[in-house]
């Protein structure tokens, strides 16, 4: 707090011998300016100060001043000026330390203000660049199978192999445009739910099937245990979408191991298990992953996957209003659906 | 997964290993590996293809035949990056020419620097492609002005 400590200084010995401005919370903030560093004691704030209320009173024959800072109707913290035994404080003085504390409480929202934009245009920043560094793969198939097929002599089987992968790479940029999409929808708050009956083991093995090509080029071989349908009141769409990125990101990390996929329901929860045996996720990585456009990955840390980065965005939040969670090489997914309960038929 | 690139149609024999017409392709993307590999076997180039970089240094320690690799930077397991230091670090791989292609504009200096001989950014075409490969190996129906 630079400023609030040259205000500190200006004020003393004006409004008393020493100044102390100090921020609640953790860690302790504080600044202070005394005449003589010595005598100089931190102040004892007054339950009417922290509840927002500026006070006088007397400490060992010492009047004190004490006002709050406030913000957005918070008391963020306190101004403290102690006076001299020759010179009690005043009113005046009192209504004069008010202003500063309004004062001083327009500099420190400022400084909140500025650091939270600044992070903001960081975090955009670094979101296009993600994005401008996802769609080159995309471009590069694109531009590459294009350029092939104006060749005059590709063999009939080799045209049809490029069609396919300029036909896969067109479905991938829309489900990307779609990905951006939903981020902002989830950044603004404007996500929008549309719950009804869904059986989450049949959306799993919907997903497993629209996942079969890619399933069969990873090498891995998907297990789906569940022992009945199990039924709730969730959004179909959102439930797909998290079950299609969860297994998506098994297949990619799954180094072509088994993939286990068990649902279940007890107790009025219905849960989602993905187990793979590839690459695990670090520990210190295990909150972060749930970011948008954290990844796993050893040697591409944190901010690259060929279908993660937009997907771990959805996986946290409509998964936040149902409740995920990962642990190293397992991925479960707990969903309470209001009544009907969780069930099975 | 180490894979050899076939394909029905004009795949020409295998080359005797003294004319290193092989190619390794390393990237996490299959769509990537598998267009590359297209490419290249249209201009008689063979392509030996791994998804992540452990792959990629077997495939290179197991082969005698390698004239190239094109190395991808962010991989799972090990990145490009790491390949390259773990290439020039063994003295029968140090030599062997790598075009990084990368999405990354921000690590061109930086590979170029740790001994990497050539940098695509993607979105890479036809020509660029095959005007670095061509560099050090043999390729058929491919010019330095286009076809």
């Amino acid at each position: 707090m630079p400023k609030a400590a040259v205000d500190a200084r200006i004020t003393v010995p004006f409004l008393g011998e020493d100044c102390t401005i100090e921020l609640f919370g953790e860690p302790r903030v504080a600044v202070s300016h005394a005449i003589d560093p010595a005598l100089a004691r931190s102040p004892d704030w007054p339950a009417e100060v922290r509840a927002g209320r500026p006070g006088m009173y007397d400490r060992d024959g010492v009047s004190q001043l004490a006002v709050p800072i406030v913000i957005n109707d918070q008391v963020v913290g306190a101004v403290a000026f102690a006076g001299s035994r020759s010179r009690p404080h005043t009113r005046a003085d009192l209504d004069l330390a008010e202003r500063l504390a309004h004062h001083i409480a327009l500099s420190i929202e400022n400084a909140w203000l500025y650091d939270r934009a600044r992070r903001a245009l960081q975090a955009r920043e670094e979101f296009l660049s993600i994005a401008a560094h996802e769609l080159r793969g995309p471009l590069s198939v694109l531009n590459l199978a294009v350029q092939t097929l104006k060749r005059r002599n590709v063999p009939e089987p080799t045209r049809d192999r490029v069609v396919a992968l300029v036909e896969r790479e067109s479905s991938r940029l829309t489900r990307f445009a779609d990905d951006i999409t939903e981020i902002t929808r989830i950044r603004t708050g404007s996500l929008h739910f549309d719950d009804g009956e869904v059986d989450l083991v049949q959306v799993v093995r919907d997903v497993a099937t629209r996942l079969a090509p890619d399933i069969e080029r990873s090498g891995s071989m998907v297990s789906i245990e569940a022992a009945h349908a199990v039924i709730g009141h969730w959004d179909p769409l959102r439930i797909d979408q998290v079950v299609s990125s969860l297994l998506a990101n098994a297949l990619k990390f799954g180094l072509g191991r088994p993939i286990e996929v068990a649902v279940a329901a007890a107790d009025g929860w219905a849960t989602l298990v993905v187990t793979d045996h590839g690459l695990g996720v670090r520990v210190s990585q295990r909150e972060a992953i749930f970011r948008p456009f954290e990844t796993r990955g050893a040697g591409a840390p944190l901010r690259r996957s060929r279908s993660g980065p937009v997907h771990r965005a959805h996986d946290r939040h409509p998964v936040r209003r149902h409740g995920a969670r990962g642990a190293g090489d397992r991925w479960w997914l707990a969903l309470r659906g209001p009544a009907p309960a969780v069930g099975c038929p | 997964m180490v894979a050899r690139a076939s394909w029905s149609g004009s795949r020409s024999r295998v080359p005797m290993s003294n004319e290193r017409r092989t190619v390794l392709v390393v990237d996490d993307d299959p769509d990537i590996l598998e267009i590359i590999a297209i490419v290249l076997d249209l201009y008689d180039v063979t392509a030996v293809t791994a998804s992540d970089g452990i792959e990629a240094l077997a495939a290179m320690r197991g082969s005698g035949e390698l004239g190239r690799v094109l190395l991808d930077l962010m991989m799972p397991r090990m990145s490009g990056v790491d390949v390259l230091a773990a290439m020039k670090r063994d003295p029968a791989l140090a030599t062997l020419p790598v075009i990084v292609i990368s999405g990354n504009y921000h690590t061109e200096q930086a590979v170029l620097a740790m001994g990497a001989d050539e940098y695509l950014l993607k979105p890479v075409d036809v020509d660029a492609l095959m005007r670095v490969v061509s560099r050090f190996v043999r390729v058929v129906g491919w010019s330095q002005q286009g076809e």
